[in-house]
């Protein structure tokens, strides 16, 4: 007679690729695997344990990363976060790599909870992917989609292209971009970007293009219609 | 002018790697697969997932040996069967699971799974059998819908965490669990004399599983079946 096991001795189960469970849940199992980072979609769990390449996920995050710092630093009133957990709703709990926000005090669509976590849709939701295989582009866009996110941009790297999906009648429009070959943000008024610029690593190009978009006059007002009124 | 984010231009790299979640037919799943070999990876439903995670002994190693230890003394005394251990199963175009372990009527013996040239099974094994942490589990949600729809005729699932043994039977369509009998043991349909202790199982007695697998191993009716299996390959 051999001993009898004792897997009951982890209280909390671990999370585990595909694993159905509501957000609670999620969380619960999440806060005990302090080194991995996971992601709850349609109820499904997607436990992201990999080590990251550089130039196929950390560089174009920085990128993408430094052109909305330059925004938000342009433009009080919004909030930028790299890769924040949001309470999307009951079965989704993304971690974006990178969320553009209008602080909820200046009549923004997402709450930051009393633990400290974004709940609700933010206006802009960034992705850095290798491809239109991934998961961005299957439920967690549904996801987003459904939930109300108005913009999301996904860097597709090894298709090396930049989709820009807007909410319209309740679907997602890649977005096309002017004849400058510009894209404009509709939620972000003054927000730029170059996908070719991007594409091809020219980032002094990309940055030029986002500065023209932080001089214009859009961009002005819609930091005017962000600054509290005083009464 | 910096670099040029994005892929290296040798051709070994240009091959994406898996990552969960990504939606990706069979044959492009094996691409990507067999250029990754230190992970095992799973398409389900047209799904990747990657199971990158260190094993645990308690909850996965253990329980994992002593369900292929019973198998493999089952596959020992009846010839015409076979067995496998975490081999890929390609069971349809978008579904290839690496299960934990898998029983079949071996090729010329009537069985339905066919050894493909580049030594993968093909088809729907008569049994498999995975090790999961409880309910919650892949291999309860989209992994059985696959299973069953592909015809795997009994389908074991041990939740360790639940400490339950899930046996599903393939009846109209639908899977059933199987209930003991009232000898208290599980009896597979598609496998005759494979007797299940769970009871025992759950409490790591494999001498008594092992006992009562013999007792099966020696009843009438897998005396029956090992020469279906020789007039079969007659």
């Amino acid at each position: 007679m051999s001993t009898v096991a004792r897997p009951d001795a982890i209280a909390i189960p671990p999370l585990e690729n595909g694993d159905r469970l509501t957000r609670a849940e999620f969380e619960r199992r999440y806060r005990q695997m302090p080194g991995v980072r996971a992601e709850l979609i349609e109820g499904v769990a997607y436990v992201m344990a990999s080590p990251v390449r550089v130039a196929r996920h950390g560089e174009p995050h920085a990128a993408l990363n430094g052109l909305l710092f330059n925004y938000r630093i342009a433009t009080p009133g919004v909030r930028l976060a790299d890769n924040a957990t949001v309470r999307l709703d009951l079965e989704n709990e993304p971690q974006p790599d990178l969320l553009l926000l209008v602080d909820p005090d200046r009549g923004g669509q997402a709450r930051i909870s009393a633990d400290d976590y974004i709940e609700g849709a933010p206006e802009l939701v960034a992705e850095v992917v290798p491809s239109s295989a991934s998961l961005d582009l299957g439920d967690k866009l549904r996801a987003y989609r459904r939930n109300g996110v108005r913009e999301y941009l996904v860097w597709r790297v090894l298709d090396r292209a930049i989709d820009w999906f807007v909410l319209r009648d309740d679907r997602y429009d890649a977005m096309g971009p002017g004849e400058d070959g510009l894209l404009r943000s509709h939620a972000f008024p003054g927000l730029w970007l170059d996908p070719e610029a991007l594409l091809s690593g020219d980032l002094p190009k990309a940055v030029t293009a986002l500065n023209r978009g932080l001089a214009s006059p859009e961009h002005a007002a819609f930091v005017e219609r962000l600054t509290p009124k005083i009464p | 002018m910096s670099t040029v984010f994005g892929p290296p231009t040798t051709p070994a790299d240009l091959v994406p790697p898996l990552e969960n979640g990504d939606r990706l037919t069979r044959a492009e799943f094996e691409r990507r697969y067999r250029a990754m070999p230190d992970v095992r990876a799973e398409l389900i439903e047209g799904t990747v997932y990657v199971m990158a995670s260190p094993v645990r002994h308690t909850q996965h190693a253990r329980p994992h040996l002593r369900l292929c230890a019973w198998i493999a003394s089952y596959v020992a005394l009846t010839p015409g069967v076979d067995a496998g251990d975490n081999g890929s199963v390609r069971l349809d175009l978008g579904n290839e699971p690496q299960p934990d372990a898998y029983l079949f009527v071996a090729p010329g013996h009537g069985g339905g799974v066919r050894i493909s040239d580049d030594g993968y099974v093909e088809g729907a094994p008569e049994l498999v059998a995975e090790v999961s942490s409880s309910s919650a589990s892949l291999d309860l949600g989209d992994k059985l819908r696959a299973y069953r729809r592909n015809g795997v005729r009994e389908y074991l699932v041990w939740r360790v965490l639940d400490r339950a043994i899930d046996w599903f039977v393939l009846r109209d369509d639908r899977y059933d669990a199987m209930g003991p009998g009232e000898d208290g043991l599980l009896h597979s349909r598609a496998f005759p004399g494979l007797w299940l202790d769970a009871p025992a199982l759950l409490a790591d007695d494999l001498a008594k599983v092992l006992a009562t697998l013999n007792r099966g191993l020696a009843s009438p009716e897998h005396a029956a079946f090992v020469e279906g299996l020789r007039g079969a390959a007659g």
